[in-house]
């Protein structure tokens, strides 16, 4: 894997109050590649990926993603890059509890600028594809936290992103759960030539990816890939 | 059942990780019940307060009828005169003899040439902008007029001794009629009950919507406590204690705020009414019925709210599919409010039953809005299948989830609303009834205009002086007689003014041009009377209502040419004859009046009380002042001040109305923090955000204006009924109300835009 | 091997006589099982005949017990390359990794990197498993999860010291 990262920070700095989340950071994410971001929790990693994909601002040093510098964006080219370029899977919480989870994968399509029929034929795509299709119509609260995650998934890749950011996608799952959400969160991105950062403290969610970083007191150390004969 | 209350009372008063939300929902729960704890007392302080007012006002009436043995009349003169167009009221007073009845307030009877002012008289004329006032309060201040012989506070009163004797005057043995202002007319005591009920509901609504402040996150704490082994009783009481917490601290905070509006309220005009702190007494039995009602109001609202929520150990569950509303007992209240006001008997309405049968029936119609409105917004927005924007979509859907909170949002400004359409409704039709101009009708803005009123002829002086006055832009004075065309004093048929004054006066007064003495004028198209005609006399000395029970005081005959001119609506004499001096030939001795008008320019506003210090020199005799209120006979009066007093309430309980709604919006915001973060983030615009938060708030305003509006106007048609009147509905007024209540919600929706940017900023995402 | 490359860390931080490196292999790392002497003094011999230690002086007296030993050049060489070699990703080798710890630790060097080689060694090897479990049957995921199971909790050991390697150097070197 070489050539330019789709997209890279550099000594990424980032507080709050007096905390220092971030204290030159540094990660590179390739297209298409998986790289898992490990730590310790309060080692700053969610920061991190939040400074990636440009819901905060750093405070020091830069993040481009594709040529762009997006830290210097404005908060609403921000907004319509996140919306068109990056998807996104948290632990919990992200599915809008008022829609339907058909409503909730197409949101993203429709803020696009998708017409309804289109963007919920798109959604009902994803949500099969996923193993979801039946869950459809209920509502968010209706359905397990395995099946929420697949739909959050499913909504993460129904705009078809260049990159995904998963903040412990599993972290309110069990194993088995937690392992279908990573095989069909990996396999989708696989298809669609999207990359993943993956935020994650357990190492058999770290090990779906090609690579990993570590986070410890807001530093990265990027762990180098050894070839694989040396093994 | 002790150790749970004051477990309950520890969890209101916090401390411990969560310490600042639950500083929050303290704060917000009493602050909700403070402000109606506070408009509650003040309503119930304002009868006694106005009743007090009109006591002494009753008091300090002369009585002139019953002559006293022994008691030497006071003779009492009203001499009113205004500053920059305040009214002051002046009462000269001349003593006959030594044993004078004692006025109310006023220790010494001014001697002549020394006076006794109100506090806020003194006050004004210390002030240093008063000295045009002061040629006409010249008179030494020897002593201040006490609470007992004013009405209000603020009062601008001077009683002034003289020895001059004013035509005015009216002899006093003594002070004091019998208060009669309690004895309302029925109608009137119909609209302020329905009045009282509009304004007072949506403060209940307040309470209510104050007790239930943060409930999510009470719910959460309830089950850490079930977990821990409260059984389900327990936790309710404890949910008690802690709404009461925040209920007694309420208590404390709107007593306090109505003590400290009492105790400045001297200072304090609203609508031109002040009170002295004494005046605002409510009755014993009312403070008690609101210190025991609030706080019973809050519980039950408490336990009404948990009672839809199962409080189990592992969380909250509520009923996933809430229970279809029942429509049914929500018409019932409706039904039977309307029932209840189709039975009673408008005339009687002082009777205690059929007071009741008011108060319950408008009660059970107005409070049928909040309950009626969630059924109904449910069922609206049932309706939506997923069509719109995103925006449009995330409103709706939210809606569809939980009807309850929006519509018990605006359930109260909806009740605020209702009332006042049905208010407006019914005293526009009083008004009307009684001959009141409607407002804006008076479309002649007069502010810059003097009167001059009284027996006799035009003091030679006058119209001279006045034009010497720098500002004044037009003056003419005339002499004025009535006269009538018939024989019999008892039956006059036609009354015809007649305006006696010289060419220059005539000019400024009517369109007369080409005028020599002894020439008459009369307008085009007067055909009662004819040149030559011998017309009788009337006493025009006394004010107008007073003519037709005189009798005639002699004849003047019109001279044989009368020029004809065309005389306009707006010029003084109008539908009269116009005489010069010359052309008067009367039978006796003439008592004229005098009549006259000074413009000024608008912007020397000093001109006008020049005019004023000028015409003081005649107080004794004639009437100077500003046209204020067009006369209104007292009913009339009562309607308009109970309509500014009632419109002033709603306008009020329409602002608590907006604080609830502000403090529901803004904890649903809080509790959605989360929600809104991981929206965001995922690139939801704030932009969408925000409309779709607009859409949230406005589709339940929408539905329940409507449903105000046809409440409000079914109330309003039951009272017209129960007052035995056709009816009349104001659209305008309707859409005004209307408009205000959406502009509310816009305001409302834009005060919680930084709560949802400070959400959109993402640190909720982060704490977990 | 584990042996020599341990005696050769603890030669590292000066020469010593037999008895002295079997008294602190067994202080640090011989709880269970202490070191025969027999065994110090054959891996001694075969690290002087691989030329990775020397004899620095013999005491008076004689015998093999009077002699002292150092590391050599090629000696500390061949520790460092131990020491920068991740384990295989087997199982139950705290052991081994809790003394590469404590050797880099006492020598000054650094345990984290140590760690975080071994860290990146488990996840590939985990990474190989999850490939294969993806292609695998039920038996093939079965084993594979078992396996990935028993890294995860090594993994988390190497993150736990990780987080501890203050606390252990005090201890180390007071």
């Amino acid at each position: 894997m070489t050539g330019d990262p789709l997209l890279s920070g550099v000594d990424l700095v980032k507080s709050f109050g007096q905390t220092k989340a971030l204290d030159g950071a540094r990660l590179d994410l390739r297209a298409g590649e998986v790289v898992a971001v490990m730590g310790p929790s309060g080692s700053g990693k969610s920061t991190l990926l939040h400074c990636l994909a440009g819901i905060i601002r750093p405070d020091g040093g830069t993040v481009r993603y594709d040529g762009r510098d997006l830290s210097s964006m404005s908060d609403t080219a921000r907004s319509a890059l996140r919306r068109s370029d990056f998807g996104f899977v948290f632990q919990f919480g992200q599915l809008v509890v008022e829609l339907t989870c058909l409503e909730n994968v197409a949101l993203p399509l429709r803020l696009g600028g998708v017409r309804r029929r289109e963007a919920e034929r798109r959604a009902r795509d994803w949500l099969d594809r996923l193993e979801v299709g039946d869950v459809a119509r209920h509502r968010p609260s209706e359905i397990s936290g395995g099946q929420g995650q697949r739909v959050a998934v499913a909504r993460a890749l129904v705009t078809r992103p260049r990159v995904i950011f998963a903040d412990e996608p599993t972290g309110a799952l069990d194993s088995l759960n937690g392992e279908r959400v990573m095989t069909s969160l990996v396999d989708a991105a696989q298809q669609t030539g999207a990359a993943i950062l993956l935020v994650t403290h357990e190492a058999r969610v770290a090990a779906y990816s090609d690579r990993e970083v570590v986070v410890r007191d807001g530093r990265s150390r990027q762990v180098d890939v050894v070839p694989a004969g040396q093994l | 059942m002790l150790n749970d209350l004051a477990m309950g009372v520890r969890l209101a008063v916090g401390g411990g990780r969560n310490s600042r939300t639950t500083l929050v929902r303290l704060v917000l729960g009493t602050v909700g019940v403070g402000l109606a704890v506070w408009v509650l007392l003040v309503a119930a302080a304002i009868q006694p307060a106005m009743q007090a007012q009109s006591e002494r006002v009753s008091a300090r009436t002369p009585v002139n009828h019953e002559q006293l043995p022994g008691v030497d009349a006071l003779e009492v003169a009203r001499s009113a005169t205004s500053f920059h167009g305040v009214l002051i009221e002046r009462n000269f007073v001349r003593a006959t003899g030594p044993n004078t009845p004692r006025m109310p307030g006023v220790d010494r009877l001014p001697g002549p040439g020394e006076s006794v002012v109100s506090p806020a008289l003194a006050k004004l004329l210390a002030s240093p902008g008063s000295a045009l006032l002061k040629p006409r309060l010249s008179e030494p201040i020897v002593g201040t007029i006490g609470q007992a012989g004013l009405s209000q506070p603020q009062e601008l009163l001077a009683i002034i001794g003289t020895d001059t004797k004013f035509d005015q005057a009216v002899p006093a043995y003594r002070f004091g009629v019998p208060d009669l202002h309690s004895e309302l007319p029925t109608q009137l005591v119909i609209i302020l009950v329905v009045g009282l009920v509009t304004l007072l509901i949506p403060v209940f609504i307040f309470v209510a919507s104050s007790a239930r402040v943060a409930g999510a996150e009470r719910d959460r704490r309830l089950a850490a406590l079930r977990l821990v082994g409260a059984g389900a009783r327990q936790v309710r009481r404890i949910a008690a204690a802690e709404s009461l917490v925040s209920t007694v601290f309420g208590l404390l905070l709107g007593g306090g705020l109505f003590l400290l509006l009492r105790s400045s309220s001297a200072d304090i005009v609203v609508a031109n009414e002040n009170f002295f702190p004494s005046d605002l007494t409510p009755p014993a039995w009312l403070v008690g019925s609101i210190l025991v009602g609030v706080p019973v109001l809050a519980l039950m609202t408490t336990q009404l709210a948990l009672r839809s929520t199962v409080i189990e150990p592992l969380g909250v569950v509520r009923q996933a599919k809430p229970v279809t509303r029942r429509m049914l007992w929500r018409l019932v209240v409706i039904a039977v409010g309307v029932a209840l006001l189709l039975v009673t008997d408008g005339e009687m309405a002082d009777d205690t039953i059929e007071m009741l049968k008011i108060i319950g029936g408008s009660t059970l119609l107005l409070v049928g809005v909040p309950t009626l409105l969630p059924w109904v917004l449910e069922r609206v927005v049932a309706r939506f299948r997923g069509g719109g924007g995103p925006s449009f979509q995330l409103a709706m859907r939210r809606l569809q989830l939980d009807p309850g909170t929006p519509a018990r949002v605006v359930g109260g400004l909806a009740v605020v609303l209702a009332g006042a359409v049905a208010l407006q409704m019914v005293l526009m039709g009083q008004l009307n009834r009684f001959g009141a101009p409607p407002e804006g009708a008076r479309d002649i803005d007069m502010s810059n205009m003097v009167f001059v009123d009284g027996p006799g002829k035009v003091p030679d002086d006058l119209p001279a002086a006045w034009a010497k006055v720098p500002g004044v832009t037009k003056t003419y004075a005339v002499s004025t007689l009535m006269a009538t065309t018939g024989n019999d004093p008892g039956a006059v048929d036609a009354i015809i003014p007649i305006t006696v004054a010289d060419c220059a006066n005539l000019r400024q007064a009517a369109a007369v041009s080409e005028c020599a003495d002894g020439d008459a004028f009369m307008a085009q198209g007067q055909d009662l009377i004819h040149p030559g005609a011998v017309l009788h006399l009337l006493n025009s000395a006394e004010p107008f209502d007073s003519y037709r029970t005189r009798p005639f005081t002699g004849t003047l005959r019109l001279p044989l040419a009368i020029q004809r001119i065309s005389i306009g609506p707006d010029s003084y004499a109008f539908g009269g004859v116009l005489l010069t001096p010359g052309a008067v030939n009367a039978s006796a001795p003439l008592d004229y009046r005098t009549a006259g008008v000074v413009v000024t320019d608008r912007a020397n506003a000093d001109a006008q009380e020049e005019v004023l210090n000028v015409a003081d020199r005649h107080r004794d005799r004639l009437k100077v002042g500003r046209p204020g209120l067009v006369t209104l006979n007292d009913t009339a009066q009562m309607f308009l001040d109970l309509r500014k007093g009632l419109l002033t309430g709603s306008l009020f309980t329409l602002l608590v109305a907006s604080v609830s709604l502000l403090v529901v919006a803004l904890e649903q915001m809080r509790e959605r923090r989360r929600a809104i973060a991981a929206l965001s983030a995922t690139g939801v615009p704030t932009s969408t955000l925000v409309r779709s938060l607009l859409w949230q708030n406005a589709i339940p305003m929408f539905v329940a204006l409507v449903l105000a509006v046809a409440t409000g106007v079914g109330l309003g048609l039951l009272v017209f009924r129960l007052m035995g009147l056709g009816f009349v509905v104001d659209w305008s007024t309707i859409g005004v109300m209307a408009a205000t209540a959406a502009g509310l919600i816009l305001v409302i929706t834009t005060l919680t835009l930084p709560t949802l940017k400070s959400a959109t900023h993402l640190n909720a995402l982060r704490t977990e | 091997m584990s042996i020599g490359n341990t005696l050769l860390g603890l030669l590292e931080t000066g020469p010593r006589h037999g008895y002295d490196l079997k008294r602190a292999y067994d202080e640090r790392f011989g709880q269970d099982r202490p070191l025969h002497y027999g065994q110090v003094y054959s891996t001694l011999s075969r690290l002087l005949r691989n030329g990775l230690v020397q004899e620095s002086g013999v005491e008076p007296g004689g015998g093999p017990e009077r002699k002292r030993y150092a590391i050599t050049d090629a000696g500390v060489t061949n520790l460092e390359e131990w020491l920068a070699t991740p384990e295989d990703p087997a199982l139950y080798l705290q052991n081994t990794l809790y003394t590469k710890v404590v050797l880099a630790l006492m020598s000054g060097r650094s345990a984290a990197d140590v760690l975080d080689q071994q860290r990146s060694a488990h996840l590939r090897a985990m990474r190989e498993l999850t490939k294969r479990k993806s292609s695998g049957d039920l038996a093939d995921q079965l084993i594979c999860d078992h396996a990935l199971f028993h890294l995860e909790a090594d993994l988390r050991w190497l993150e736990l010291t990780a987080a501890r390697l203050d606390e252990l150097q005090r201890q180390v070197r007071p």
